[in-house]
């Protein structure tokens, strides 16, 4: 067993006593400056650390920087600058030490660079510059520390931005031939609406005369003519009225987007009302029950919702069930992102900022097989022959071109030989887009 | 109705000329007919003062030259010529034409029948002056 003795713990606590003196001279002399390098005795060697080897880790991490790090006098010298800022600048780095910064600053920028150096020597200062290395421009964001009064010296961090710049200049030209992509686009379906416009104008005319020939022959010529050139003039008559009928619904599809008229606030209970006068008769005819909830007043062009409720009523009506009674409810509900939620929001792409009116059009009609919802809605698209049911696959094409000139939107749910429902999503505002209009 | 009546028809279309004036016979009123086949003919007519002024004009809206819309703006700037009622008389059944060609001081905006006897009709309302019967029949 290991005893220890008085006078071993005396001598023992003398040297411990000697070397904290020594160690306390040691971190006073290194406070004070007046040391250089230091040595500990390490397994009976002396080890020595200069205050160089000390801060080695430091100017390691520095060196590996992937930014500019330097040190300024306060007059600007290099007295510092990592392998990366003179990489950067393409100049090497025993030329930049020893250069002043300014140097290296492009001429439009040192002045703004002198201003933010003054201001960097009251504490720290950020900016954009350009340098100028090696013929080349940079584009840089620096930071400035001043290290006084520790040091009489200011620190710089330099970002390179040339990728940055140029990604936005990438983005700017991607936005420009965006802007430029979608005015041409605009062009196009102006004119293409344009020429539709005309072409249906210019084949009305000579329809018209066909028509009208028609009508005088059959009135001059009627007691003459056999029973079967009788039925080719009907004939001819027929698909004359049908060929109108179709020009007129071509022309008024083109005409949507033309309307100057503005949006106004419109109570769509007096369109419902007014809509459904039209159809009194069709009713009538079909035993038909429609029942209506409130409707709101929104931002509309009123001749056009009254368009787009005429083809709804229209269709539900004209596609009844042969020996059931037609019944068509019409009811709506007013939607906003914070009731109905972002994901409804999104999954029509509706402008969270506004609120919305959703009408539904629910009829027991034929219906369609769910896998047409959306075809139905392309023009000249017709689910159903032209000898069942008449119509020139144009309405449901200009419901939709009518909401979308509302900001708005429409879908159709429906079953086969079960009914459809179509939905109406309507802004109660206008204001923001108004403005654009 | 008025007697010795005299109609401008402004059409370049020689068919509907003709079917117009085929349907005025049977109104009886031993109507004088005019014809134009532009608005430049048309307006050199009217601004012939050895020729009696029209009672009507019946004003079709594109032709070559000068078109409808160019002589009714000629129209309203004489003094002479802006009291005679013009009836637009064209293929077009735009809104927005019929709103601006009213506002631009036409009677009425007639979008041309197809049906013969329709003719007749617009006629004998024209002649009697009554003419908000045009909106009932739907032209």
């Amino acid at each position: 067993m290991y005893t220890v003795t008085a006078e071993d713990m005396l001598s023992e606590i003398g040297d411990l006593k000697l070397r904290l003196s020594e160690a306390q001279e040691a971190i006073d002399a290194i406070k004070n400056g007046s040391v250089d390098a230091f040595a500990i005795r390490k397994d009976g060697k002396p080890e020595v650390f200069t205050l160089q080897s000390l801060d080695y880790a430091y100017r390691v991490l520095i060196e590996k920087f992937s930014e500019g790090a330097l040190n300024l006098t306060l007059d600007g010298l290099i007295i510092y600058s990592n392998s990366y800022f003179s990489k950067l600048i393409g100049i090497p780095n025993e030329k930049v030490t020893g250069s002043y910064i300014f140097d290296f600053i492009s001429g439009e920028s040192r002045k703004k660079f002198q201003e933010h150096f003054v201001l960097a020597l009251k504490g720290c200062s950020k900016t954009e510059i350009t340098l100028s290395g090696n013929n080349r421009d940079i584009p840089v964001y620096v930071s400035l520390t001043n290290l006084q009064p520790q040091l009489a010296t200011v620190g710089m961090i330099v970002t390179d931005l040339s990728e940055k710049k140029l990604y936005e200049q990438l983005f700017e030209l991607h936005t420009e031939t965006l802007r430029k992509k979608n005015v041409e686009l605009e062009h196009l379906n102006k004119s293409l609406d344009q020429f539709a416009s005309i072409a249906s104008h210019d084949l009305q005319e000579p329809l018209r005369k066909i028509k009208t020939f028609t009508a005088l022959l059959k009135m001059k010529a009627n007691q003459t003519l056999s029973a079967e050139s009788n039925e080719l003039i009907d004939k001819i008559k027929r698909s004359s009225e049908r060929m109108s009928l179709l020009i007129n619904d071509v022309l008024n599809f083109s005409r949507v987007v033309h309307m100057e008229d503005m949006f106004v606030k419109t109570d769509l209970n007096q369109i419902l009302n007014d809509t459904l006068k039209d159809f009194d008769l069709l009713i009538l005819e079909k035993n038909a029950v429609v029942s209506i909830g409130i409707l709101p007043v929104v931002d509309a062009i009123p001749l056009q919702i009254n368009q787009l409720f005429y083809n709804l009523v229209g269709n539900a009506l004209k596609f009844s069930k042969i020996g059931t009674p037609a019944a068509l409810s019409i009811s709506s509900r007013i939607l906003s992102a914070e009731e109905n939620g972002n994901e409804f929001y999104s999954k029509f792409n509706l402008d969270e900022q506004l609120s919305y009116s959703e009408i539904c059009f629910k009829d027991n009609g034929i219906g369609f097989e769910q896998q047409f919802a959306e075809q139905i809605f392309s023009i000249f698209e017709r689910l159903n022959s032209q000898e069942q049911y008449s119509g020139t696959g144009i309405g449901l094409a200009l419901c939709r071109k009518i909401v979308q000139h509302h900001h708005g939107r429409i879908r159709a749910e429906g079953k086969d030989n079960d009914g459809a429902i179509f939905y109406v999503l309507l802004p109660l505002t206008q204001e923001t887009n108004a403005a654009s209009n | 109705m008025k007697e010795n009546i005299v109609i401008l028809i402004v059409d370049d279309d020689e068919d509907d000329r003709k079917l117009f004036i085929e349907s005025a016979k049977e109104t009886n009123a031993g109507i004088t007919f005019v014809t134009a086949s532009d608005g430049q003919e048309a307006l050199r007519l009217l601004k012939d003062e050895h020729i009696r002024l029209p009672d009507y004009i019946f004003l079709d809206l594109r032709m070559p030259r000068v078109g409808g819309r160019k002589c009714l703006e000629e129209i309203g700037k004489d003094k002479r010529l802006r009291d005679i009622p013009v009836f637009i008389y064209t293929t077009s059944t735009d809104v927005k034409d019929s709103r601006e060609l009213k506002e631009m001081g036409a009677v009425h905006f007639i979008s041309k029948p197809a049906d013969p006897g329709d003719i007749y009709y617009i006629l004998s309302v024209v002649l009697d002056e009554k003419w908000d019967q045009l909106n009932k029949k739907g032209v």
